[in-house]
């Protein structure tokens, strides 16, 4: 027979009981209520659904610009520039997670494209071609808490238009003008092996492992019309990255480095150039200054260093005495309006320099700075939850310094190859859609 | 558990039987915890990686990687082309686009 317990020490065991059960539940309640304070989903049921989605992604583009010079900018008669390129991308993406450790993605990008340029002193000419296809699949694995490694194989297939013969070459435009500056280039595999590390629940840091093989292609000649057709054997390219994000309440900081060391490019067999290793730095400033308002400040910049050029007279591959790649920096300034449940507008500036390079202006592989300055807005609309539509709409101007006659340090200089200032202005204007099924 | 069965044990027994199953819902908790899915995995504390965060890096990871994959397209979707292109990854496209000189 059990003696009786007073009723003190009754209530007095029956906290120390209670007590730490409640608190495991308090310690539940708090964790889920640090889940959903940071943004992260809920815990979801027990039972693992595969899930799996397609997205279909369209957008066509149309930019138009002018100038006081066409492409090249070199060629003293190609006054004045103008010229126009429509480009309509399309891809379709499937990504699912089949099982709880791991997740796939698979993408397939086309496009086509219709480019002409009508630039003075015969500078004219167009080209209408399927754009090369982009085929890239990634797989991560979930399973280790903390680590979560990834791989991304993706192919450039060639069904453009590498090679433009006879006035259809004029369609090749400035890459700072026109989004796609050529039509078609050879089988290249790239191949990224990385991983995500969490730090914490605020801190995310990605390190990868890249490789790029590029194929060989024929292409028109890069002499002169009538000279026969050229094998281009572009380099390799290998790269290491490391990236780091950080949210720090409603601010998303964000920072990378990228260094590349390329191989070197062959015309025919017979070795032109090797590019210098480049540095990359990007970086970026998100803040969500309430459901509604959303700005990011961003910046990236390049470096490569002296590129190695065959010497003829040894012959080798050698340093060259100053260095020809610019570096190039750029600023942007995006801000996203959530106008309502449906209506979404931006608007974003940016500018762009890329500085002269280390050659004296007088010298042949001088290159003068050139800035580019764009501004523009956008609108997206949901249509339904599973489809949107956005337009996209910018203005750019482009300006390139001048430089003098070339001089030769035995021939002298060379009349009329002098460059003067170069202004161009262009507009883009864009309608793309988004289904998820 | 039977309620009258409960009352009925000594004191002691009862605070014994509360303890044991306070414990043994922490494992179950901890358990169901663990079987919940994360779109990205979970961190080294347990917590589900923010998914948007993680897609974001490994995708900039690639594209960071693989500049030289072609001149004109990306491995992203079209709708991310504006967000993601960067100039300065390209300045060796003016070198590899040519003109035929006239």
């Amino acid at each position: 027979m059990e003696c009786p317990v007073p009723s003190v020490v009754r209530f007095r065991l029956h906290r120390l009981v209670v007590t730490p059960v409640v608190a495991m539940g308090l310690l539940g309640a708090v964790a889920e209520a640090r889940a959903v304070d940071s943004g992260l989903p809920a815990p979801a049921a027990a039972a693992f659904q595969a899930t799996w989605a397609m997205l279909v992604d369209f957008d066509a583009r149309f930019t138009s610009w002018s100038g006081n010079r066409g492409f090249p900018g070199g060629y003293a008669l190609g006054s004045p520039g103008r010229g126009s390129q429509f480009y309509a991308p399309l891809a379709v993406q499937i990504v699912g997670q089949p099982s709880p450790d791991y997740r796939v993605e698979l993408m397939a990008r086309t496009g086509w494209v219709h480019a002409r340029q009508d630039s003075g002193g015969g500078l004219a000419g167009s080209v209408s071609t399927l754009t090369d296809t982009v085929v890239s699949g990634t797989f991560t694995y979930l399973a280790t808490p903390g680590w979560q490694p990834f791989i991304s194989l993706n192919a450039n297939l060639p069904t453009g238009s590498a090679n433009l013969p006879g006035t259809r070459a004029f369609s090749r435009m400035d890459p700072d003008l026109v989004e796609v500056p050529n039509y078609g280039e050879g089988f290249n595999l790239g191949a990224t092996m990385g991983v995500n590390v969490p730090i914490g629940e605020w801190t995310l840091l990605t390190a990868s492992l890249s490789h790029t093989h590029r194929g060989g292609f024929t292409r028109d000649p890069v002499t002169g019309f009538g000279d026969p057709d050229n094998r281009f054997q572009p380099g390799a390219s290998s790269s290491g990255s490391l990236q780091i994000a950080h949210v720090l309440g409603a601010l998303l900081l964000k920072a990378g480095a990228t260094y590349i060391v390329n191989q070197g490019t062959r015309i025919d067999g017979a070795y032109i150039s090797r590019m210098g290793d480049t540095i990359a730095l990007t970086a970026s400033a998100g803040y969500t200054w309430n459901t509604d308002h959303n700005t990011t400040l961003s910046g990236s910049f390049s470096r490569a260093a002296p590129n190695l050029v065959l010497d003829p007279t040894i012959p080798a591959a050698v340093r060259e005495a100053f260095n020809s790649n610019s570096q190039a920096i750029r600023l942007r300034l995006d801000h996203n309006y959530r106008l309502d449940a449906q209506w979404t507008l931006g608007a974003f500036a940016s500018w762009f320099n890329r500085d002269a390079n280390a050659y004296i202006p007088a010298a042949g592989a001088f290159s003068p700075a050139k800035t580019r300055i764009a501004l523009g807005g956008s609108a997206r609309y949901q249509m339904s939850r599973n489809a949107a539509v956005t337009f996209r709409a910018e203005h750019f101007w482009v300006s390139q310094r001048s430089r003098p006659d070339v001089v030769d340090p035995f021939f002298g200089p060379f009349a009329d190859t002098a460059v003067p200032a170069l202004a161009y202005t262009g507009w883009t204007v864009s309608l793309g859609g988004t289904i998820t099924y | 558990m039977n309620p009258s069965a409960f009352r009925s044990r000594p004191i002691r027994a009862r605070l014994v039987t509360l303890a044991t199953i306070g414990l043994l819902a922490a494992p179950a908790a901890s358990s169901a915890q663990a079987q919940s899915v994360c779109p990205e995995g979970r961190t080294r504390e347990g917590r589900c990686v923010n998914a948007t965060l993680a897609a974001g890096q490994r995708l900039a990871a690639i594209v960071l990687g693989q500049t030289r994959l072609s001149l004109s397209i990306m491995p992203v979707l079209p709708s991310r082309d504006h967000g993601t292109t960067d100039p300065t990854l390209r300045n060796h496209v003016g070198r590899e686009v040519s003109v035929i000189h006239p």
